[in-house]
């Protein structure tokens, strides 16, 4: 009898002690602050324009030329604060070529200069660029992004989204060069437009296009080399009689 | 062997126990010894007592600790509570302020979509009015190459008049009739054009 009641009692502490281990504790102090701490915003404001145009768009000039037989328009894009970079069957030949930019500022080109074997020209007018392209020697791959900036038709400045398809000779003109075939919808007017990849950066120049939504390009490293050396545009000469 | 009446029988182990003492206990506890059977029986009082006593105090202390946990409990309990009271008006003010922030937040936003709406279009004004502009000047050029056009066969026709009407003037290699026909064709083509370039702008 007294042994069951000293194991009992024993029980009843080993519990009553086993007890206070889930009897709970008074709170703890809370905290002064239960606001945490919010991550800032990435809004990066110098990552877009102050009036809803994009940089590509403030880059892209529509180009009208006189020649001896009439006028033509196209497209083009602004290399630097006095250059801009078009087709050189756009001005070939043109007595009189003006530019005009995304918000309707008109300039007067005061030179051209045209490439000896890729399809391109150089505008040189009085500084009045504000803003410049950077343009990047890369190599793409098949469904890279790309973005042409132009002014098809002569019309409305058109952004159009597509990709690159591959290289292949140039089919339009009889260089036998390597040129860009792009998947994007181009009409005539939109000669000379940038090519833009997905890093912002112009890395070809439309110079011809298809039914089928397919363009072609000149990737910049033609551009490259002739601003490398100026020696090698021809000037840009006209017939008039 | 006859049994004698009142005389109980036998057991076959009675002679192995010895005559029990009427007045001691039927125990077989403690074993017969020489000590005084007086003595026997104090010592499980003596343990009663002792664990009477260590049943009491056992019961006083659990009783006693139940009362301080008791005590415990009652002000863990009031402070979680008072914590509770606490936290309810932190959690209430944080609402009210997360209301707040959504309120403004939905406020900033639908004030983003007009700003957006009004950029859009200000920015699709633009566009058409450089576009505008742009077709102007387009249209200009071509009138002015009219207007050169028509200006060169308004003199094709006065250098004609002047020959038809002056004997001292002629056409070096060609007849008059050859002038006249090609001054004819070629302002008819610029008529023609003129025409077919206002039906394009009228469009």
């Amino acid at each position: 009898m007294s042994r069951l009641a000293i194991a009992a009692a024993g029980g009843c502490a080993a519990l009553a002690i086993a007890a206070c281990g889930v009897i709970p504790g008074p709170p703890p102090p809370l905290d002064a602050n239960f606001i945490p701490e919010a991550v800032s915003p990435t809004f990066d404001p110098t990552a877009v324009t102050s009036d809803g145009f994009t940089t590509e768009q403030h880059l892209a000039v529509r180009i009208r030329v006189q020649t001896c037989d009439g006028w033509a328009t196209g497209s083009g894009w602004i290399l630097s604060d006095h250059e801009v970079v078009t087709n050189r069957h756009v001005v070939e030949g043109g007595t009189r070529i003006e530019v005009t930019t995304y918000d309707g500022r008109d300039f007067t080109v005061t030179s051209s200069q045209l490439a000896p074997v890729a399809d391109l020209a150089l505008l040189t007018l009085d500084s009045v660029f504000t803003e410049t392209a950077e343009y990047e020697i890369t190599s793409m791959r098949s469904l890279d992004p790309t973005t042409i900036v132009g002014y098809p038709s002569g019309e409305q400045l058109v952004v159009e989204e597509g990709h690159y398809l591959s290289a292949e000779m140039d089919g339009v003109g009889d260089s036998k060069q390597l040129v860009w075939s792009l998947r994007g919808h181009v009409e005539p007017g939109s000669s000379g437009s940038a090519v833009y990849n997905d890093e912002g950066k112009v890395v070809a120049v439309v110079y011809a296009g298809d039914e089928f939504q397919r363009s072609v390009a000149w990737p910049v490293v033609w551009l490259d080399r002739l601003l490398d050396d100026p020696t090698q545009w021809e000037p840009n000469t006209n017939t008039c009689s | 062997m006859t049994e004698q009446p009142g005389a109980t029988a036998p057991t076959p182990y009675d002679d192995q126990h010895a005559a029990p003492d009427a007045e001691a206990p039927a125990t077989y506890d403690a074993p017969p010894t020489d000590a005084p059977s007086t003595d026997v029986p104090a010592q499980p009082r003596r343990k009663h007592r002792v664990l009477r006593w260590i049943g009491w105090s056992s019961a006083s202390l659990g009783a006693l600790a139940l009362i301080g946990l008791c005590a415990y409990l009652v002000d863990v309990t009031s402070q979680w509570s008072d914590k509770v009271d606490e936290l309810t008006v932190i959690s209430t003010d944080l609402g009210q302020r997360v209301a707040d922030a959504e309120s403004s937040q939905a406020d900033a936003e639908a004030r983003m979509v007009a700003a957006q709406t009004e950029l859009d279009n200000a920015t699709s004004r633009i566009s058409d009015l450089a576009n505008e502009e742009a077709q102007a000047n387009d249209r200009e050029s071509v009138l002015i190459d009219y207007v050169d056009a028509m200006i060169s066969c308004a003199e094709s026709r006065q250098e004609l008049i002047d020959v038809l009407t002056d004997s001292r003037y002629f056409f070096p290699g060609k007849t008059s009739l050859q002038v006249e026909k090609e001054t004819t064709t070629y302002c008819n083509g610029v008529s023609s054009d003129f025409a077919t370039f206002k039906t394009e702008i009228e469009q």
